[in-house]
């Protein structure tokens, strides 16, 4: 059962000049044209460098941006348009866990009084609330004592056990997790990934998991969307997409990865992009990535990069695929030929 | 780079503590040995905390002292084949005179250590002009030679711009030309990928590679990211609480770490070539706060095969393996200590 | 319970310390800070309880003790004392021995009033002194004492004689009939002074049956007033008298320590009251137009922008002028000035903070915008805006300081009230005239109070700074 479906959304913001009287001068696109489904219990993981707006699109889905153009559902119920009174019903079963712990918490309430804000808010009884606060520290590993105490108290990775307290104080469906593990020492955020796993299993519960980080995005999600320059580059399942990426970003930037090891690394063919990029506030026709895209020359002598947006379709899938999708024009250039950039997968003992 | 390569950076025993209005002593860094070889990358790797980071800082002696204070240390530096100095205790004229020159860094954020209001071409030309008095033409042309070799592109147009007009992979770039002015010795670059994206943290650890390929430079590179240590790396010093714990040639430490904190690492992060997913293995707790480092090996309280004599006794620094140093008390303790490179070469 | 849950070490076992806690434990390592507000305390109290520690009421003239140095010392008086003999004596004289009250009497003139007072409390003698202003201290002694008849003259022991008609005493010579008769010794003659209506003693000295000398004593009086328009001044037991003035007093005679303890509770509120209404439409206006952003936010800012362009000195003075000087307008105008700084340093945080997560997270917890403005905005703008109060307070006295340096100090009832820049002010037109203590005072409270709550507000700054906070 689709538990959100996103289709074709659009995040905007204007430019302003003026005194006042303000005229728009141009848009930033942060998110231009965005369609994802999420099941219920289902991890999709959104990865994409700073600035392609996975973090936009995930702060339009839960109504902390302005939706400008297209449409989000949750449970079937359109969210975009409503007005604050009418979200509120829904933030009980859509919550957030942000990315920096330093700045999640309101650094001047005590853990239990942050945890027990979304129950405030949501006409809990005092005692009520009390016990839940003490049952949710349980759950994600803090002493019950640590309601009393400050934020400042305590370390980033028990800082983001407390933000994930917090996420899940109303019991929600579906989690939207901001760059959870990112700002977390290396040694830290295996505990909070194992964390988020087993929360998942236990309350089954949806993600929308937000990372930079691909070795993370895929030991979690169950399906995983590539983003650049607020679109979606390519979406498939998790193994599908790491082990045969057809999109020559995506390409790209798994070969981009370091992997931690030196015997692994001195085989790896990498595929550097050349330059940066481009600024999300200029109108572009064709593909986004054309600038910077290494099959490009390769493929493209007709000029269609240029001149046609490839559009996000469904490509045929090898057995045991599920779903494959792609926006270029050109992916079926990768099908079958092994891409420079996948990582020839080595067994763990 | 061959092991009778001759050592560029030698680091003994350093101590870098910070006086706090309490009174009281922060100890950044307690008593930390390494070395690095021309030629060589040094990867040094910990978490923040570690006192990677202020270990290098003291080696340049860019900490202001007070509060920084080194109760103990050594820092030797081979200028050239016969010079070495010894930095901790130098005036600080000398020190100075080499940094950017001799001695050169780079930072996690190059906006920091830009400056605004200067045309890029000015910051490239000045360490050039003052310290080696090369006219400005001169300086010019090496700048925009520099500029093309790390990457940038129309560096005519592109040198004289201000900081700003480029992106946070650009700014790299310039600092890393920067750093390359004076054809250093020695290269410091302090977490030179960690404010980047992965494409372009990609294209700068390669011009990274490039450029050690081309020029040997020695490289002390200080990352919490062990896939950029894996595939920069000659040598690793693993850092906890102040100490290194750990040091190896890079393929023997990622085989078969000794310390349970490297092996702790290793098991932690996940990896994009794993074949399963499989449950990771944390280590558990928070890296000690300094200010209160726990007694005997600081990694005690999160260590899982923790006996004994952890929390009682310091574990020095023993050449468990051949190459391969460890603090740790699991391994045997009859092993030939740390000696520094000197020992090494026989 | 996998690992990750049920990693969690054991916490040492300290008290909870909130980010206030941690401040005030900073503020207390700060020598400077501490004092200041050790300072601000005592002043603070004792402007608070004014009305119950002053020694004097501030306002209760002397003018015969005025301008008197620090640690100067005289009698508080009714405005009429009576002493009687066999009385106890009015306060402040309770103890025993001679007191001597400087009098100005009858037209006039300076004398010593003599009260002894005996050891069971009572008055036991009063004695009114020679004219002290006289040019020669013995005019009162006559040449020639005129005796009316029926006069008594009292001579020798218990030997009365009296005058049978009108006759004179004359020195030098020989003492008439029917007084005679004491030729020598000493005579005690009862006669009427012409120079008042007062009975007197005329002591006359007979030498050798002449008058050697005669000497008007003062009557032994029963009873006698003074009014406190009358005492110049007064000695207990011939040592200055009980009530101190600590820090002398005015050119009116009015004890300025009291005056400065009250000054002080006028200028306090004025700098308190003024910047809390300044805090409060500040905090608010800051916070909800920072908050909205926006278009909302650019037009509270622009009106700021054109209060601010308004000459704030002129604008209160116009206000004090037209609608008089009282002490609500003057705090409602400096209020209605100040708050400008407040709302722009207000509005300033909260646009940072509000791009902090713990705002957005409020909002997906489903925190109603009122709720995250006063919840978290204001409390976490809070460490600035408490600095800033503190800056504000010493601002806000030098403000009403000046005002009453120009003349428009606040009134109640149609009287002044007296403020620590008024009292700076009247104390700045005698302090060259050889009295430097008018001013002194009133300005070294003044500069002390400034001084501290600029080290206080510096102190608290680095209390509360953020670059210390967070990282636990």
């Amino acid at each position: 059962m689709t538990l959100l479906a996103v289709s074709d959304l659009k995040v905007h913001f204007p430019v302003e000049k003026g005194f006042l009287i303000k005229r728009e001068v141009g848009r930033i696109r942060a998110v231009d044209g965005v369609s994802l489904e999420l099941e219920r219990g289902g991890v999709l993981g959104l990865v994409g460098e700073s600035g392609c707006g996975k973090s936009t699109t995930a702060r339009a889905i839960i109504g902390l941006v302005p939706v400008t153009e297209g449409s989000v559902k949750f449970q079937g119920d359109e969210l975009t348009g409503l007005r604050p009174y009418q979200f509120r019903p829904i933030r009980r079963h859509v919550q957030m866990v942000f990315q920096d712990p330093y700045a999640s918490l309101d650094p001047r309430l005590t853990v239990g009084a942050i945890v027990a804000e979304p129950l405030r808010n949501y006409e809990f009884k005092r005692a009520e609330a009390q016990k839940r606060v003490l049952e949710l520290l349980d759950l994600v590993g803090l002493a019950r004592s640590y309601a009393e105490r400050y934020p400042h108290e305590f370390s980033g990775g028990q800082r983001q056990r407390i933000g994930i307290a917090r996420a899940l104080a109303l019991s929600p469906t579906l989690l939207v997790l901001d760059e959870p593990v990112s700002a977390l020492d290396v040694s830290i955020q295996a505990q909070i990934v194992n964390l988020l796993v087993e929360l998942k299993a236990r309350l089954n519960l949806a993600y929308l998991f937000i990372a930079h980080d691909l070795a993370v995005v895929r030991h979690i999600s169950d399906r995983v969307a590539v983003m650049y320059l607020g679109e979606i580059a390519e979406l498939a399942s998790r193994d599908t997409l790491y082990a045969r990426p057809l999109h020559p970003y995506t390409q790209a930037l798994l070969s981009a990865v370091p992997v931690p090891d030196p015997e692994v690394e001195s085989q790896r063919k990498r595929i550097l992009l050349e330059g940066d990029v481009p600024s999300p506030d200029r109108e572009v026709v064709g593909c986004k990535f054309a600038s910077r895209c290494p099959l490009r020359a390769r493929a493209d002598s007709a000029g269609r990069c240029e001149k046609e947006r490839p559009p996000l379709r469904p490509l045929p899938t090898v057995p045991g695929e599920s779903e494959h999708k792609v926006a270029c024009h050109y992916a079926e250039l990768s099908l079958g030929e092994t891409p420079p950039g996948a990582i020839v997968p080595a067994e763990i003992e | 780079m061959s092991e009778s390569a001759p050592v560029v950076l030698e680091v003994r025993d350093l101590k870098t503590y910070f006086r706090t209005d309490d009174g009281a002593d922060v100890k950044a860094v307690d008593g930390a040995s390494f070395y690095v070889r021309a030629g060589e990358v040094l990867g040094i790797v910990g978490e923040s905390g570690s006192g990677k980071s202020v270990a290098n800082l003291s080696v340049l002696r860019l900490l202001p002292e007070p509060p920084a204070h080194h109760p103990s240390g050594e820092i030797f530096f081979q200028r050239n084949p016969t010079q070495r100095l010894e930095l901790l205790r130098a005036p600080l004229s000398t020190v100075r005179k080499l940094r950017g020159r001799e001695m050169a860094m780079i930072f996690q954020d190059p906006m920091t250590s830009l400056n605004p209001f200067l045309k890029v071409s000015r910051q490239l030309t000045e360490v050039l002009e003052e310290h080696e008095g090369t006219g400005p033409e001169e300086s010019r042309a090496r700048a925009l030679e520099l500029l093309s070799a790390v990457g940038i592109p129309a560096p005519e147009r592109r040198i004289d711009q201000y900081p700003h007009q480029f992106s946070g992979g650009m700014r790299q770039r310039v600092m890393i030309a920067m750093a390359l002015m004076c054809e250093p010795t020695l290269l410091v670059a302090d977490e030179p990928t960690t404010a980047l994206d992965v494409t372009i943290s990609a294209q700068i650890l390669d011009l990274l590679r490039r450029i050690h390929g081309e020029r040997k430079t020695a490289i002390v590179l200080i990352t919490h990211d062990l896939g950029v240590i894996a595939g920069m790396a000659h040598r690793v010093a693993v850092m906890y609480a102040g100490k290194v714990i750990e040091t190896a040639p890079v393929r023997e430490l990622f085989k078969k770490p000794l310390h349970p904190y490297a092996q702790g690492l290793l098991a932690s992060i996940p990896r994009l070539d794993a074949t399963r997913r499989e449950e990771l293995k944390p280590i558990g707790g928070s890296p000690p706060d300094l200010r209160a480092v726990p007694s005997g090996c600081a990694f005690h309280p999160r260590c899982p095969h923790r006996f004994e004599p952890c929390d009682k006794k310091v574990p020095p620094l023993l050449e468990v393996e051949p190459g391969h140093y460890a603090a740790c008390f699991l391994h045997p303790q009859d092993k030939p200590p740390y000696r520094g490179p000197e020992e090494e070469k026989k | 319970m996998t690992e990750a849950v049920a990693v969690q070490e054991e916490k040492k076992e300290a008290p909870p310390r909130s980010l206030w806690g941690e401040a005030w434990s900073r503020l207390r390592k700060n020598r400077f800070a501490v004092m200041s507000l050790a300072w601000l305390s005592v002043i603070g109290i004792a402007a608070a309880l004014a009305p119950w520690i002053v020694p004097y009421d501030p306002q209760h003239q002397e003018w015969w003790t005025g301008k008197r140095p620090p640690l100067y010392s005289h009698a508080t008086l009714e405005l009429i004392m009576t002493f009687s003999e066999g009385s106890a004596p009015p306060a402040p004289f309770p103890s025993s021995g001679t007191h001597v009250i400087k009098v100005k009497k009858e037209e006039a003139r300076t004398r010593d009033l003599r009260i002894k007072v005996s050891h069971d409390g009572k008055v036991e003698h009063i004695e009114l002194g020679p004219d002290l202003d006289a040019d020669d201290p013995h005019s009162e002694s006559p040449d020639v004492l005129a005796l009316a008849s029926g006069e008594r003259i009292v001579a020798g022991e218990g030997e009365k004689r009296v005058a049978a008609a009108a006759t004179t005493v004359e020195k030098g010579k020989v003492l008439p009939e029917p007084l005679a008769g004491a030729a020598t010794g000493q005579a005690v003659l009862v006669a009427q002074w012409r120079k008042g209506e007062r009975t007197r003693e005329v002591e006359a000295r007979v030498e050798q049956g002449k008058v050697a000398s005669l000497a008007v004593d003062s009557k032994p009086e029963k009873r006698v007033e003074v009014a406190a328009d009358e005492v110049l001044d007064v000695a207990l037991d011939g040592s200055p008298f009980v009530h101190t003035h600590l820090l002398g007093t005015d050119d009116s005679g009015r004890d300025i320590l009291s005056r400065i303890i009250f000054g002080g509770r006028i200028s306090l509120m004025v700098g308190i009251v003024a910047t809390l209404v300044s805090l409060v439409i500040g905090v608010a206006y800051g916070a909800l137009s920072g908050y909205a952003g926006g278009r909302t936010d650019e037009l509270m800012m622009r009106i700021v922008d054109i209060l601010y362009a308004i000459p704030f000195m002129f604008f209160v003075i116009i206000l004090l002028v037209l609608f008089g000087r009282s002490l609500i307008l003057l705090f409602a105008a400096i209020g209605a000035v100040e708050w400008l700084t407040m709302a722009r340093i207000v509005r300033g945080q909260v646009l940072s903070l509000k791009e902090k997560e713990f705002i957005e997270a409020a909002r997906v917890s489903g925190t109603s915008t009122f709720g995250i403005v006063f919840g978290h905005l204001v409390p976490n703008s809070l460490g600035t805006v408490i600095v800033y109060t503190t800056l504000t307070i010493p601002e806000v006295i030098l403000t009403e300081a000046f005002l009453s340096f120009l003349g428009l100090s606040v009134q109640y009832n149609g009287q002044n009230l007296e403020s620590w820049g008024s009292l700076t002010k009247s104390g700045m037109d005698l302090a060259l005239g050889g009295f430097p203590w008018l001013l002194l005072w009133s300005a070294t409270a003044l500069s002390l109070t400034l001084f501290a709550l600029n080290f206080l507000g510096d102190g608290l700054r680095d209390a509360l700074d953020p670059r210390l906070r967070g990282k636990g």
